[in-house]
């Protein structure tokens, strides 16, 4: 198999898992597709660098987390006029999922609540140190373990436990200082 | 410093979060992805041989411009001398002229005659053009008196 097919098959089975990361984490499509973009060239080009003493996902993850946290930071450091909004109504965003979700409900208040408490879920990871919101889209939207999440940071275990309690005192703090969310909180 | 004890999320937090996983990445990440792989294509032997007569046809062009550039520039050079040389004459008149007021002009033919070698010759001993020029430069031409 050459490159070229062996690199298609690479990007078909990480790019939605890439771009989810990215997305979750900078907040917006324009920078996620930055970070996405910087990640599969990153993986096309150095793929050789790869030493086997991880698994390949994790390494996918490490630099995917990477290019969404510079891309943020680099956005944060931008002159304000150049500040990317989070703007859009969904599916062209690459919302899928979000949609799906808010479709389930039959009943339109509940419906509502969901859709309310998404919203401020998703403003709550792109204002919370992009480190945290990393670890939290590492554990609850990739489902990975704390093994993978560790081998991913490069991290002891105890220290991703750590980490993640922060991030989720920090994400329930903002929640809590946003208010009105329908999430329990305390 | 101990942590705080381990504070998992509230269930509906967690679902929430889970829920916004899974997302399809946009086409346009596809075409920015194919354009940054792009492979370079290497150029054919044809192109140096080209750009090397283009170059070459340059490059003598170059030179003919520098070359007419000098040649003005070997013209205002000598126009510059020519009148600093008009100007140092036309000041030496005039500052001889305001001398010769004060100190005859034989007092100081004297005085520089002993410092340089000078050659007294008669005016008769001279050319026609030769006494002009004297005579342009403030030498007595006619009487007995030698130059």
């Amino acid at each position: 198999m050459d490159f070229e097919a062996a690199f298609s098959r690479l990007y078909a089975l990480y790019k939605d898992r890439v771009y989810t990361i990215c997305f979750r984490v900078t907040g917006n499509q324009d920078d996620a597709l930055d970070a996405a973009q910087e990640t599969m060239v990153t993986l096309a080009r150095r793929i050789s660098d790869f030493q086997f003493r991880s698994r390949f996902s994790s390494w996918v993850y490490r630099i995917s987390v990477n290019a969404a946290i510079d891309t943020r930071r680099r956005r944060l450091d931008a002159p304000r006029g150049k500040v990317r909004t989070h703007v859009g109504s969904g599916k062209e965003e690459g919302w899928m999922a979000d949609s799906t979700a808010e479709g389930r409900d039959s009943d339109p208040v509940v419906s509502a609540q969901r859709t309310e408490s998404m919203q401020a879920v998703r403003d709550a990871l792109t204002n919370i140190n992009p480190k945290f919101a990393s670890l939290l889209v590492l554990r609850y939207l990739q489902d990975l373990s704390y093994e993978q999440i560790a081998e991913t940071l490069d991290c002891s275990l105890g220290t991703v436990k750590s980490r993640l309690n922060r991030a989720h005192t920090a994400l329930r703090e903002h929640l809590s200082q946003r208010g009105g969310t329908s999430h329990s909180i305390s | 410093m101990n942590e705080p004890s381990y504070q998992p999320l509230p269930t509906d937090l967690e679902q929430t979060l889970r829920g916004m996983g899974g997302l399809e990445a946009p086409q346009e990440l596809d075409h920015r992805v194919a354009l940054s792989l792009t492979a370079v294509e290497p150029a054919p032997e044809e192109l140096w041989t080209r750009v090397q007569s283009v170059l070459a046809e340059e490059a003598s062009a170059d030179v003919s411009s520098t070359t007419r550039i000098l040649s003005f520039r070997r013209f205002a050079a000598a126009a510059a001398v020519m009148v600093v040389l008009g100007a140092g004459l036309w000041m030496g008149g005039v500052f001889s002229g305001a001398s010769q007021g004060s100190v005859s002009l034989e007092t100081l033919r004297d005085q520089y005659g002993a410092r340089v070698l000078v050659l007294r010759v008669e005016p008769s001993q001279l050319s026609a053009t030769a006494q002009g020029l004297a005579g342009s430069l403030g030498a007595p031409v006619s009487g007995g008196r030698s130059l």
